[in-house]
């Protein structure tokens, strides 16, 4: 579903993403784990043809994100670390406005209303303006915006770092229920925790480079950690 | 798609607080500016109204005088106005409404409110044409300078374009979400504004109404055009900047030049480059050139002594006397026939000097869509100097009749009298004075003015296309972040 081949990406002559070579199937919850920096962000950049590669290719579904913008963004669901909406619109027709733009301009408000529910969002938010929701909140109506979308692949930036344990470990559950769906997730993030709870595999970056994969299922919590430090020792 | 991102936008702005006050303000303005411009335009028409009758009146009533006393005593011209002044008062502050048309004499318009008034008062006069050229573009700017590039600093930029949304899409339906709200603030305030000018159609000229559904829809569309040109060019700086308060700044700078700067400039170096002489200069020259006329209340003038002999010989006579016309009506003709072509010498120059004034001016538009907005709409309010100069034209015209029809009464009726009985002695009556017609005027056809405008329209019509093709270039180019 999701998959990098040769993808390499500089800035100014500093390397950021080196040769990636990377395939995340529908079903998969692939975390990409490494410090700020790693490339990790890049990488989903690139997915979502908001960077463009020096060489190399992103293909969303089997087609090139660069060749097919629009086209693969609409295969995508993207939530970052902060998801970021129109303060002086409601939750509701926030979730409108961007499920419009993705193409599902059908959405009755009752519908709308069951994706906010089934991401979290509490009952007397969807009318009330997004301007004075908290940060999980927002993160909520992100995860209702690609409910909604009904991606095929979903790219996250670090979507639980600010998240309560239960706001997160409800998230972890959404996962779990979508990959399940046969979605292909890529999660990019710090919470070792978090990635070994719900995902299925795991890639340590490190300046720009994948530097080993690892099935979640053969590797326990203590031993992804040393790994990953072993990995980030100099 | 560009419909609903339009409509969202359109919530989004009539949601907030600060565009909504200012766009009260500004439609506050311009109800107000047209209220004060037709109660203006009312007053203003009653008082000519009056006055035209009462100079006719005057003129027929002057009882029994000399021709050349009553063309002496002559009479007022006052410049007429379509019911469009009232939006657009134009060079009217500047021009002058009233012209004494009198013999001997090519006098220039007089009431200029200008004169009397001191510099600050240039900017301070409201009306409907200034709301629209100078603090709509304003509250455009104040609306777009933040529509992309706040969005790219929310990030909200990032997250509308992750699911896949056009971004020329995006782009045009946010300038579709400002044309809306312009729309809902200004068409009640045309609706309004036409209601008040309907009320001074009644009571209005025919002669001023000449065109006036087509040159309103004209003005109309020069005005959306203008409009249109300042919200590409707010969203293309909104897209170029690399955040929102340099794009504000840009655009300030670019209303501020193009509305205030540039067209001061643009006068400044029009005179500079096309001087034209002083007052004084003018009247010295006129007048040093009028003295070589036949001078014909002075005898022993050798002008005058030569226009005789010149006369005598003509008609092969050896007195006055015995000419076929008395001498006076022939001698003053003759002054004024060689008046005509001093002022048409001086005055003639003047005003070609204006002309290429005014087309550096309008040149100048090039640079200030402002400019070429002021002189589209000065023209068709019936306003600009150029519906002076006919103004001018037409009461020269009416003047050099009136002279002539007093004269050639006065050279045929006094033949074989001597000069002092002809003048003193004749008198012209009423039904002399009724030979002359009432003054009239026809405001300039909508044929005339766009010819007379052709540059500021081509230069409008440049404006909206370049930004245009700038504006879809940085659409299709546009990228999430600045790289």
């Amino acid at each position: 579903m999701l998959q990098a081949i040769n993808l390499r990406k500089t800035y100014d002559g500093h390397t950021a993403l080196d040769n990636l070579n990377l395939h995340v199937k529908g079903g998969e919850i692939y975390c990409l784990l490494g410090a700020n920096g790693a490339g990790k962000s890049t990488t989903i950049n690139l997915f979502l043809s908001f960077l463009q590669p020096c060489s190399g290719q992103a293909l969303v579904d089997g087609r090139s994100a660069q060749a097919h913008p629009l086209e693969t963004k609409r295969a995508l669901a993207y939530i970052p670390e902060i998801v970021m909406l129109y303060r002086n619109l409601t939750g509701i027709e926030n979730l409108r406005y961007f499920s419009t733009l993705a193409g599902h301009a059908h959405y009755s408000d009752r519908e709308l209303i069951g994706f906010l529910r089934r991401a979290g969002l509490p009952e007397d938010a969807p009318h009330r303006r997004v301007g004075g929701y908290s940060k999980g909140m927002r993160q909520k109506v992100g995860i209702a915006i690609a409910l909604a979308k009904q991606a095929k692949a979903l790219l996250l930036d670090e979507p639980t770092s600010g998240l309560d344990p239960k706001a997160s470990n409800e998230f972890s559950s959404l996962l779990t229920e979508l990959s399940g769906q046969g979605v292909a997730v890529l999660m990019a993030t710090h919470d070792l925790f978090r990635a070994k709870e719900s995902g299925t595999r795991a890639g340590i970056m490190r300046q720009g480079r994948l530097l080993t994969e690892v099935a979640m299922s053969d590797i326990g919590h203590a031993d992804l950690e040393r790994l990953y430090l072993d990995f980030m020792r100099d | 798609m560009i419909w609903h991102i339009a409509r969202k936008e359109f919530t989004e702005i009539t949601r907030d607080g600060r565009f909504l006050w200012s766009s009260l303000i500004v439609a506050a303005l311009l109800l107000l500016s047209l209220a004060l411009g037709a109660s203006r335009y009312a007053d203003e028409s009653e008082l000519r109204a009056a006055a035209v009758r009462e100079t006719r009146q005057q003129w027929l009533d002057q009882g029994a005088k000399g021709p050349h006393s009553a063309a002496h005593y002559g009479v007022y011209a006052f410049k007429p106005a379509t019911p469009l002044a009232l939006f657009d008062p134009g060079m009217n502050d500047y021009t002058g409404i009233v012209t004494m048309l009198e013999a001997h004499k090519e006098n220039q318009a007089s009431y200029k409110p200008a004169q009397d008034a001191t510099a600050l008062q240039r900017f301070g006069d409201l009306s409907g044409a200034m709301v629209l050229q100078l603090l709509v573009p304003l509250l455009i700017v104040l609306l777009c300078f933040g529509m992309i590039s706040g969005e790219r600093e929310e990030g909200t930029l990032r997250q509308l374009l992750s699911v896949g949304a056009d971004q020329r899409d995006l782009i045009w339906g946010k300038v579709l979400a400002v044309a809306m709200v312009l729309t809902l603030l200004l068409v009640p305030a045309a609706v309004v504004g036409g209601l008040i000018a309907a009320t001074q159609l009644q009571a209005a000229d025919r002669h001023d109404l000449i065109d006036l559904p087509a040159k309103t829809a004209i003005l109309a569309g020069a005005y959306l055009v203008y409009f249109g040109i300042f919200i590409v060019v707010s969203m293309s700086a909104s897209i170029l900047m690399r955040s929102s308060s340099a794009a504000l700044t840009m655009l300030m700078a670019f209303w501020i030049v193009s509305g205030f700067l540039l067209p001061r400039a643009a006068a400044d170096i029009s005179r500079l480059v096309q001087p034209t002489p002083s007052a004084l200069e003018l009247s010295t020259a006129v007048a040093r050139d009028k003295s070589k006329g036949p001078h014909p209340h002075e005898v022993n003038h050798p002008n005058h002594i030569a226009f005789r002999d010149e006369m005598l010989r003509k008609y092969g006579v050896t007195r006055v006397e015995e000419l076929p016309y008395s001498f006076i009506g022939l001698a003053l003709q003759a002054d004024e026939e060689h008046g005509f072509k001093v002022f048409d010498k001086y005055y003639g120059a003047l005003r070609e000097a204006h002309d290429r004034q005014n087309r550096l001016q309008q040149l100048a538009g090039l640079f200030s869509p402002y400019i070429a907005i002021r002189s589209v709409s000065a023209a068709l309010s019936g306003t600009d100097i150029y519906f002076f100069q006919d103004f001018a034209a037409a009461g020269e015209a009416y003047r050099r009749n009136l002279v002539r029809v007093m004269n050639d009464d006065l050279m045929r009726r006094t033949a074989g009298q001597s000069n002092y009985a002809a003048e003193w002695q004749y008198r012209g009556n009423k039904e002399l004075w009724a030979k002359v017609p009432p003054f009239d005027f026809d405001a300039p056809s909508l044929g005339t003015i766009l010819q007379r405008n052709v540059t500021p329209l081509i230069v409008l019509a440049l404006w909206l296309v370049a930004s245009i093709a700038l504006l879809r270039g940085l659409a299709r180019r546009m990228q999430v972040e600045r790289q």
